[in-house]
């Protein structure tokens, strides 16, 4: 598996144990609206903190934004951006 | 008489925010309340959990009502505290103060309700 599959995988397990998604978060695509799959504003807060345990990192205020945590995509971006990958 | 310009609404658990408390405690707190709306929260009489729900249901409805949803923004940046009534005050810092300076707390109108362990805010911003 290469590192940004392994990056996806670990993004959909934080996002199926923390999303709240009415949708399986290891089928979306990678591109689907995550908020239109049942994610809510409070349970993206949880996504966020599960991805900053995960990765060891920390989001920046000016990341906190609906647009970074729309999609496993954006979200593989600003983790990406964040380690330095 | 003032008329309202847009308005926000939102719902949250109070399981939702013991979840997060229980999984995530500080690190959950510092990053979405102040440390006045912590300190509230503590010595509320419907307990921690209720009274975050209610805070954090008032901060994305006038995040809605301020039309902010698409800006980066801390949540901290509203701050959502006892008001002299039965209403919370809210309190804009930040962002929320450079994206909206004409907006003061005497024209954001906040009412909160409880339905078990639903907790349902409504913002109206006032022209």
């Amino acid at each position: 598996m290469s590192d940004i599959q392994n990056i996806d995988q670990q993004i959909r397990v934080v996002l199926k144990e923390q999303g709240r998604l009415s949708k399986d978060a290891l089928a979306l695509a990678d591109d689907e609206d995550l908020y239109q799959a049942g994610m809510t504003s409070h349970a993206s807060v949880n996504v966020m903190l599960g991805l900053e345990g995960t990765f060891d990192i920390e989001f920046p205020d000016h990341m906190l934004k609906r647009n970074v945590f729309n999609s496993v995509a954006s979200i593989r971006a600003a983790v990406l951006e964040l380690t330095g990958g | 008489m003032q008329f309202a310009s847009c308005f926000g609404v939102d719902g949250v658990s109070i399981s939702d925010i013991q979840y997060s408390l229980d999984n995530f405690g500080e690190r959950y707190c510092r990053r979405v309340y102040s440390s006045h709306e912590l300190s509230s929260a503590r010595s509320s009489r419907s307990g921690l959990a209720a009274s975050l729900a209610e805070k954090f249901a008032v901060k994305e409805a006038v995040v809605k009502a301020l039309g902010m949803a698409g800006r980066a923004f801390s949540w901290r940046d509203i701050e959502v505290l006892p008001g002299p009534g039965v209403s919370p005050l809210v309190n804009l810092h930040g962002e929320f103060q450079r994206g909206a300076p004409a907006v003061s707390p005497a024209v954001i109108r906040v009412a909160v309700t409880r339905a078990g362990n639903l907790v349902l805010a409504l913002a109206v911003v006032q022209s």
